[in-house]
C-alpha cells in the first residue's frame, strides 16, 4: 500500500478494521507479544532467575550446536511429527467425510472419536500408561491371551493341508511381550540416536488422541461447501473420489491449511504426554524439544539457554509453515 | 453475553482478609498427612501466634515449575519443603534463607542425624531443617537366602553376584519371574553413586570444582554396575515389570534382593502373599570397601524474600517440633532424623524402623550440595545408561562426562 | 454386494469407534471396583468387570475435597473464558479475513508466529505480568505492592482470549464463506458492524461451534494454568482436585477414576451440544441464481 492514499471507503473499511481488532489486539500486544520478546531477548542472556541476566551473545546458540541431548531431542521430535502430521491430517480427514453423512446413529460414532480429546491429557496418559504394562497391561495381555493361541490355532489348521513346515513354527508361536515403555532401542536409527520402541508407542498414543481434534475442524470446514455443487457434479456424472478431487479438496484448502499449521505446531511442542508417561526416558530416547526446554528452564535454571532452544525451535517451524503456505497456495480463490 | 462478562469481573475481584497470614507448601503429603497438618498441627500453630497458615499441597512433577515462576514473579511461599538435592542450588541462588543465626538458641539442630544435617548445610552455612528421611540399605529375603545356603546377608559385591545368580527364578517360558538383585534400572545414575562411594571414590574433588567420579574407582564402581548388568545378568536392562502396579516388586515376591528404602517395608506389610515380614532382613548393601547407605531426606527452608522471617521460623520449628515431626513422618512411613526420636513408639514399634535408624546413622552418606546438581544428575544418568547399553565403556563413558562437568562448573565462576 | 459394502464399513467403523471408547471404558470399570480388583496380572471376562459394583466409589471422590467449590471454580473460567476467546477472536478473524487495512498480511503472519514459541519459555514474562497488573489485587497504580490478577479468576479468563488458535480458524472459516450475501448487503449500505452480527456471525455456527467446544475444553481441563495462578483452596479448579487422589508412592485409582469420569461428564455434554452445529448445513437459500 506503499505510495497509495486511500479513498475514503478504503479509509472506512481500515477503521472499521481497527474497530473489530482492537480489544483482541490489546490483549495480544500485553500478554502474548511482550513475553514473546522478553523471551526472544532472553535467549541472548545467562539468566537462572535469582541473579540479574547476564549478556552473553549467541552464546547459548553455539552451546545448542554442540549439545548432544538437545539433538537427540530434535531428532524424537521430527520423527514424531513425521509420523503423526500427515498421517493424522490423512485418518482425521477420511474420518470427517464418513462422519458428515446423516445416518443413524452417527452422533454416537462422533462422539466416541472425539472422546480421547475430551479426557484429560493427564487421564489419558495414565490410561495409557496401564495399557502399555508389560504384564498386567491389556495390550500385553490381549497379545498372549488371544494373538498367541489365535497364531498357533491358525498353526494347526495349516497343518492339516499343508506339509507341516510352516504350521509347526506358527504353533509354537510365542506373542512378544515388549516392554512398551521401557524399550530404549528401536529398528531404526538415525545416526547414533535410535527410534526406540518406546517413541514409536508415545507417536501411536499421539495418534490415538488427536485424531477427534482435527475431526472435529474437518467436519466444521465440509460444512462451508454449499452442497449445490455437489448436486451439479452427480448431476455431470461425477464419481465420488471426482467430487472429492475437483470440489471438496480444492474448498477444504483455508481448512486444511489451518489444519497443517496447528498440527506442526501442535507436534513440535509435544510435551505433557513425554512428561507423565516416560520424562524423556529410557536413555533420553523420548525428549522432545519441549521437554528439554522444561527440564533446562524448571530443573536445571537455565532461562536463557531454553529460551533460545524456543527460539531455534520457532525459527524451524516457521519456515515449515511459510514453505506450506508458499508452495501449496494452490489456485483456489480463497487464498491462504 | 456483556452480562456474563460483567459478572465474571466481578467475581474475580479479589478478597482482602486483615489477619496476618503465612504461606506453606508442602509436596510429600498423602490424606492422612494433609488432615494431620489441617487439623491439629497447623490450627495448634495458628493459635499460638494469631496468624493464619495458608498451606498448599503440590506435587513433585510440578514443584519445579512452580516454585521457579513463584519466585520469579516475587510470589514466593514464605516456607516450603524441597528434596534432599536442592540445597546446593538453592543456596548458590539465594532462594533459601541462612538459618545460622537461629542454630544458637535451638539445641536441637545438634539433634538430628549428621547424614540428615548434611542435606541442609553447605559453604558452612545452614540453609534449612530436616524433615522426612528415607534412607536406602539392601533389603533381602532371609527364607530365601537360608534355604539356599547362602550367607545371609551378603557383605561382598562377590558375595552379592553369587547370591543373585543363585535366587533367581524362570518360569516354564523361560522368562524371569524372580530376580535375584532388582537393579530399578531407572535409577542406575544413583546405584552407580552407591557403588562409587563405597569403592572408595568421590564425585567431585574436594574443592568441588572438578569430576572426580573417573577416577579408578569410579571407573571399577561403573565396571561392577554393567557386569552385573551384562555378564552376570542378574537383572534384565529393561527390569522386570511388576505383575500388578502399586505392588512393588520385593513385596510381589518378584526380587529377592533390593536397595531401597523403608517403604519396601511398608509394600510388605501392605501387599505381601507369599511371605512375611518376619522373613525379611536389612543389612548395608554389599560393598568393596566400605558400608554406605544413602539417604535422601526432605526439608523445610524459608525463603529468602520473605517479609516474614520471624514468623516462618516460629512455623519451621514447630512443624519439627519433635512430638509433630514423628507424627508427620509416621503418616507416611518416613523415618524421622533425630536421633532422640529413636526411642519413640514409632521408631520402635514399627518393623525395621529401629534398623534403618541405626544403619543410617552409622553408614549415612548424602549427596555433595553442588549448584548445578540437577543437571549433572542428567547428564550422569545418561553418561551411565551410555555404559550399561554398552555404547560406551564405563572409563570412555565416564571420562567423557567428567570433562563437561568441568566445563559446567568452570561457567559458574564467570556468571558472578 | 452393496449390502455388504455397507455392513464391512460399519464393522470398521465400529472396530475403530471401540478403540477410541475401551481407554474410557476401562476407566468407568475401574470407578467401579473395590481397590484390589484392579491391575490384577491376568485378564479375563471375570477379571474386568467388578465382582462388586461400588457405586460408593463416586460418593467417596467427591466428599475428598470441596469439589463442589472446585466445580463453581472450573465452570466460571470454562464458560467466562470461551465467551471472551468467541467474542474477541471472531471480530479479529473478520478483520483479517474480509477487511483491508495496511499491514494485514504482516499483522496476521505474526499473530500466527507467536503461535510457534512454546509456552514454557513465555510463563514467567506473563507471570509477572498478571502479578503487576495495576489497581487488581491491591496494587497501585504503578503495578507494586499487591498481587494483580493472581489468585483471581482474571488472571485465568482474560490472557488466553487473545488466542492466536482462535482468531485463525476463524479466519480460515469466513474466509470459505460465499461472499454473496455480504456484497449484497454492503451494496445496501450496512454497516460492517451489522454484516457481521447479523449475516456472517449465523452463517459460522460450525466453526463457533467447534472453537466453543476445544475452548471449553482445553479450560476445563487445564491444569497447570490453575496450579500457578490460584494459591487459595476456595479458588482451585477440579484438575488439581484431583491430585488429592495421587501421592508419591501410592494412587487410589479407584477413586481418582471416579473423580476423573465425573470431572469428564461436562465436557461431553459439551460437546454433545455442539456437534449438531458442526454438522448444520448453511442456509443458503436467496444464493442460488
Amino acid at each position: 500500500m506503499n505510495g497509495h492514499r486511500m479513498t475514503g471507503l478504503e479509509r472506512r473499511e481500515a477503521r472499521a478494521a481497527y474497530g473489530f481488532l482492537a480489544p483482541a489486539l490489546f490483549l495480544f500486544v500485553v500478554f502474548v507479544a511482550i513475553p514473546v520478546v522478553a523471551a526472544v531477548l532472553l535467549s541472548f542472556t545467562r539468566y537462572d532467575i535469582f541473579h540479574r541476566p547476564v549478556w552473553i551473545g549467541f552464546d547459548n546458540y553455539r552451546n545448542l550446536m554442540r549439545d548432544e541431548v538437545f539433538h537427540q531431542s530434535l531428532v524424537n521430535t521430527a520423527f514424531y511429527a513425521a509420523c503423526t502430521i500427515i498421517p493424522g491430517m490423512t485418518l482425521s480427514l477420511a474420518l470427517a467425510l464418513i462422519l458428515n453423512a446423516k445416518l443413524r446413529g452417527i452422533t454416537f460414532y462422533r462422539a466416541a472419536y472425539y472422546l480421547p480429546v475430551v479426557t484429560s491429557l493427564v487421564a489419558v496418559a495414565m490410561i495409557w500408561m496401564w495399557m502399555l504394562q508389560p504384564t498386567s497391561g491389556l495390550i500385553n495381555q490381549g497379545l498372549a491371551n488371544f494373538w498367541e493361541p489365535f497364531v498357533r490355532w491358525l498353526g494347526g489348521a495349516l497343518n492339516t493341508v499343508s506339509f507341516g513346515l510352516i504350521g509347526d513354527t506358527l504353533m509354537k508361536y510365542q506373542a512378544p511381550q515388549p516392554s512398551w515403555l521401557g524399550t530404549p532401542t528401536g529398528i531404526i536409527s538415525v545416526g547414533r540416536y535410535p527410534l526406540s520402541l518406546t517413541l514409536q508407542a508415545i507417536v501411536m498414543v499421539a495418534l490415538w488422541a488427536g485424531l477427534g481434534w482435527n475431526m472435529v475442524i474437518f467436519l466444521a470446514g465440509l460444512q462451508g461447501i454449499p452442497t449445490h455443487l455437489y448436486e451439479s457434479a452427480m448431476l455431470d456424472g461425477a464419481g465420488p473420489w471426482q467430487r472429492f478431487l475437483n470440489i471438496t479438496w480444492p474448498l477444504l484448502k483455508p481448512t486444511t491449511f489451518f489444519i497443517f499449521v496447528t498440527a506442526v505446531i501442535g507436534a513440535s511442542q509435544v510435551f505433557g504426554t513425554v512428561y507423565v508417561m516416560t520424562n524423556g526416558g529410557p536413555n533420553n530416547t523420548t525428549t522432545t524439544i519441549v521437554h528439554q526446554i522444561f527440564q533446562n528452564a524448571f530443573a536445571f535454571l537455565k532461562m536463557g539457554y531454553a529460551s533460545a532452544m524456543a527460539f531455534v525451535l520457532f525459527l524451524i517451524v516457521f519456515a515449515v509453515s511459510m514453505f506450506n503456505w508458499i508452495f501449496l497456495r494452490g489456485e483456489s480463490d480463497y487464498g491462504l | 453475553m456483556p452480562c456474563l462478562a460483567l459478572a465474571v469481573l466481578l467475581a474475580g475481584c479479589g478478597r482482602k482478609s486483615t489477619v496476618q497470614s503465612i504461606d506453606l507448601w508442602i509436596v510429600d503429603w498423602n490424606v492422612d498427612t494433609r488432615d494431620l497438618l489441617n487439623n491439629t498441627i497447623l490450627p495448634d500453630f495458628e493459635k499460638k501466634h494469631g496468624v493464619k497458615v495458608r498451606v498448599q499441597y503440590l506435587d513433585w512433577g510440578h514443584l519445579d515449575e512452580k516454585l521457579t515462576i513463584s519466585f520469579a514473579g516475587g510470589v514466593q511461599p514464605d516456607v516450603f519443603q524441597v528434596g534432599a538435592e536442592y540445597v546446593g542450588s538453592m543456596a548458590y541462588r539465594g532462594q533459601a534463607m541462612m538459618l545460622d543465626e537461629f542454630m544458637k538458641d535451638w539445641p536441637q539442630h545438634k539433634d538430628f542425624i549428621p547424614a540428615a544435617w548434611d542435606t541442609v548445610c553447605t559453604g558452612g552455612h545452614v540453609y534449612g531443617v530436616p524433615y522426612l528421611s528415607a534412607p536406602r540399605v539392601l533389603v533381602y529375603r532371609k527364607d530365601l537366602m537360608q534355604s539356599a545356603g547362602l550367607p545371609v546377608p551378603p557383605r561382598t559385591w562377590d558375595e552379592w553376584v553369587t547370591s543373585g545368580l543363585k535366587l533367581r527364578k524362570l518360569n516354564a517360558r523361560g522368562n524371569v519371574v524372580r530376580t535375584g538383585i532388582n537393579l530399578s534400572s531407572g535409577a542406575n545414575w544413583s546405584t552407580f553413586i552407591t557403588f562409587l562411594w563405597q569403592n572408595g571414590g568421590e564425585l567431585l574433588t574436594p574443592d568441588e570444582r572438578r569430576a572426580a567420579f573417573n577416577s579408578q574407582e569410579g571407573v571399577e564402581a561403573l565396571t561392577f554396575l554393567c557386569d552385573l548388568y551384562n555378564k552376570h545378568k542378574v537383572c534384565p536392562r529393561e527390569g522386570i515389570p511388576s505383575a500388578a502396579a502399586n505392588v512393588p516388586l520385593f513385596a510381589g515376591g518378584q526380587t529377592a534382593q533390593e536397595i531401597i528404602n523403608q517403604f519396601a517395608i511398608k509394600n510388605v506389610i501392605k501387599y505381601a502373599k507369599e511371605f512375611t515380614v518376619d522373613d525379611v532382613g536389612v543389612a548395608p548393601a554389599p560393598y568393596s570397601k566400605r558400608p554406605v547407605v544413602t539417604v535422601w531426606t526432605d526439608w523445610l527452608a524459608i525463603s529468602s524474600g520473605t517479609k516474614k522471617k520471624e514468623l516462618a521460623w516460629e512455623l519451621v520449628k514447630h512443624l519439627t517440633r519433635p512430638d509433630n515431626l514423628i507424627k508427620y513422618n509416621e503418616t507416611q512411613y518416613f523415618l524421622p532424623p533425630l536421633r532422640s526420636a529413636r526411642n519413640s513408639d514409632y521408631v520402635r514399634n514399627t518393623p525395621f524402623m529401629t534398623e534403618y535408624f541405626d544403619l543410617m546413622d552409622k553408614y549415612g552418606m548424602s549427596l555433595p550440595p553442588i549448584p548445578e546438581w540437577f543437571e549433572i544428575r542428567a547428564g550422569l544418568r545418561n553418561a551411565v545408561d551410555q555404559a550399561v547399553y554398552g555404547a560406551k565403556t564405563p572409563k570412555q563413558s565416564l571420562d567423557d562426562y567428567a570433562k563437561q562437568v568441568d566445563e559446567l562448573i568452570a561457567q559458574r565462576e564467570r556468571t558472578l | 454386494m452393496k449390502k455388504l459394502k455397507t455392513a464391512l464399513f460399519y464393522v470398521i467403523l465400529t472396530l475403530g469407534a471401540l478403540t477410541m471408547i475401551i481407554p474410557f471404558l476401562w476407566m468407568v470399570l475401574t470407578s467401579l471396583k473395590p481397590q484390589n480388583e484392579i491391575f490384577t496380572s491376568t485378564l479375563s471376562l471375570k477379571t474386568i468387570l467388578p465382582s462388586v459394583w461400588r457405586w460408593r466409589n463416586y460418593a467417596d471422590a467427591m466428599a475428598a475435597a470441596p469439589f463442589g467449590r472446585y466445580f463453581l471454580n472450573t465452570a466460571i473460567i470454562a464458560v467466562g473464558g470461551t465467551a471472551l476467546t468467541l467474542t474477541i477472536s471472531s471480530m479479529a478473524a473478520y478483520a483479517f479475513a474480509r477487511l483491508r487495512f495496511p499491514g494485514r498480511n504482516a499483522l496476521f503472519i505474526t499473530i500466527l508466529a507467536t503461535m510457534m514459541v512454546p509456552a514454557q519459555v513465555t510463563m514467567i514474562p506473563s507471570f509477572i505480568i498478571l502479578r503487576h497488573m495495576p489497581l487488581f489485587g491491591g496494587n497501585d497504580i504503578l503495578g507494586n505492592g499487591g498481587h494483580g490478577w493472581l489468585n483471581n479468576y482474571l488472571g485465568l479468563l482474560v490472557p488466553g482470549a487473545a488466542g492466536a488458535f482462535g482468531i485463525f480458524m476463524l479466519r480460515q472459516f469466513f474466509q470459505g464463506l460465499p461472499r454473496d450475501l455480504e456484497d449484497a448487503a454492503r451494496i445496501d449500505g450496512a454497516t460492517e458492524s451489522t454484516i457481521f452480527w447479523r449475516i456472517i456471525l449465523p452463517l459460522s455456527k460450525p466453526a463457533l461451534a467447534a472453537l466453543g467446544t476445544f475452548g471449553f475444553t482445553s479450560r476445563w481441563n487445564d491444569f497447570m494454568g490453575p496450579l500457578l495462578i490460584m494459591s487459595d483452596d476456595s479458588m482451585k479448579t477440579l484438575q488439581i482436585g484431583l491430585q488429592v487422589f495421587q501421592s508419591q508412592y501410592t494412587t487410589q485409582w479407584d477413586l481418582l477414576m471416579a473423580g476423573t469420569v465425573l470431572v469428564t461428564i461436562p465436557v461431553i455434554a459439551v460437546f454433545l451440544m455442539g456437534q449438531r452445529y458442526f454438522v448444520s448445513g448453511i442456509a443458503l437459500t436467496g444464493v442460488k441464481g
